[in-house]
């Protein structure tokens, strides 16, 4: 079957088959290496992007699913300013270890920032975003007090990307 | 993989339609898919695909007098973002934030979380308590019909949809009583994204410091999810003092029927299951003490 969609803020055809992997069209057909694979069951949060602005677990979507479908990954985010700040942040708390995990972690932190403006955020709400995420280096604490960080900064994330 | 036959239809006609052309075939019904990509390399190889997600009659919350009527596509998070929900029926959302996560509640539904008939579907112990009701649709008679919950469910992972059956509508009464008392708590191996090893789900009316009437499920310890009635018929109408409770405990003990599988022992969830009770009672005894 052929697919049209939008993916960062650009128009792709692809050719799939029904039950492809999101995951898999961005990687291998579009070559958006950012978004990785880790479990592939919809457990680590490796290959979260946002699908029609919400955030998915793309080895979790089926090709079907993707017709109009705007994608965003984390390779389109990198020239927003929040993603600089983030980076920043990730950075000067040790947040990142082996890497791996990171796009997934990364991608769930802008969700969060998002719906946070105007809320108190503590740990335990931090806790709860990164329910869909793990760290195999077990390096949570650092990329906690990364987004404890971030959450100080009064960062705007746009209510949505490329549209 | 080979290519697959995929259908996507819009209406529940197109959906009967569909269904009648097929004949001999496996027909898998998807909907937000996040177990079965998990599985898609299991499914049988003349597998037909017929993705129900894009049918409009499915999908939405409504409020209508005296019941709130969730289609069976709407995802979890919908659900657990909705005003309607939120103010109306609390235990369905202490149940919906204790699943998953964000990543995953975004595309699973609540029809798929009953439809798999898991006994550790963590939205169908509060159904029970709530005595929803399944509206199925039946492609085959083109009828619609309406079930209570507990009927659903066969065995582990089995329920009695058959021949294209597919769950349209869920249907919780609101109750007419303010001031009901709801508990949910789910033991899993860890808190974040984790399965059920044993639940509780309660509503409760406590007046006069006795208990008027009180509805429990407990998940995951029986081969469906059913309530314990056994407890419930016990505990009304009682004070809750300590022994009322430990007699409550060791009666509830009783009633399920738990065994050991990947996830946990027959002792332990004997012991949770036990330990839930006894939370959910203090708990109630505490709100009241308010």
């Amino acid at each position: 079957m052929n697919i049209d969609l939008t993916v960062n803020g650009k128009p792709v055809s692809v050719e799939a088959e029904p039950l492809d992997r999101l995951l898999d069209i961005l990687r291998d057909k579009l070559e958006l290496t950012g978004t990785k694979e880790g479990c592939g069951e919809g457990e680590c949060g490796a290959c979260t992007v946002f699908m029609n602005n919400k955030l998915v677990n793309s080895c979790l979507v089926p090709a079907m699913h993707l017709h109009d479908a705007n994608v965003v990954t984390i390779d389109g985010l990198r020239e927003f300013d929040f993603f600089k700040l983030i980076t920043k942040a990730y950075e000067e708390n040790g947040a990142v270890q082996c890497g791996f995990c990171t796009p997934g972690f990364v991608m769930s932190t802008i969700d969060l920032l998002r719906n946070s403006s105007g809320k108190s955020v503590g740990d335990e709400e931090i806790k709860d975003a990164f329910a869909g995420n793990i760290c195999r280096c077990t390096g949570y604490d650092k990329i906690i007090k990364a987004v404890r960080q971030l959450l100080t900064m009064d960062i705007k994330v746009p209510e949505r990307f490329y549209e | 993989m080979n290519s697959m036959q995929y259908y996507s239809p819009n209406t529940l006609d197109e959906y009967q339609k569909i269904y009648s052309n097929i004949t001999g075939k496996n027909i898998l019904v998807f909907a937000g898919g996040t177990d079965l990509m998990v599985g898609r390399h299991e499914l049988p190889q003349d597998a037909v695909i017929i993705d129900i997600s894009g049918i409009a009659e499915l999908k939405g919350i409504e409020k209508k007098e005296d019941k709130i009527v969730v289609g069976s596509c709407t995802a979890l998070n919908e659900l657990l973002y909705s005003h309607q929900i939120q103010n109306n029926i609390p235990i369905l959302i202490k149940a919906i934030k204790t699943m998953a996560s964000e990543q995953i509640r975004n595309r699973a539904t609540i029809g798929g979380n009953i439809g798999n008939a898991s006994p550790a579907g963590d939205t169908i112990t509060p159904l029970v308590v709530l005595e929803a009701r399944i509206e199925i649709f039946s492609p085959e008679s083109n009828e619609i019909r309406t079930i209570p919950i507990e009927a659903l469910f066969r065995g582990p992972c089995a329920s009695t949809l058959q021949n294209g059956e597919i769950i349209t509508k869920i249907i919780i009464p609101l109750r007419k009583d303010k001031g009901i008392f709801c508990y949910f708590r789910k033991i899993g191996q860890r808190n974040a994204m984790t399965i059920t090893k044993a639940s509780l789900s309660a509503i409760a009316k406590y007046s006069s410091s006795k208990i008027e009437w009180i509805k429990l499920a407990s998940g995951s310890v029986s081969p469906v999810v059913k309530r314990m009635s056994i407890t419930e018929e016990f505990l009304k109408g009682k004070e809750l003092t300590t022994a009322v409770i430990n007699e409550a405990k060791e009666i509830i003990a009783r009633e399920i029927s738990p065994i050991t599988d990947i996830r946990s022992t027959k002792a332990f969830r004997v012991l949770i299951t036990k330990n839930l009770l006894g939370d959910c009672l203090y708990y109630l005894i505490r709100q009241q003490n308010i």
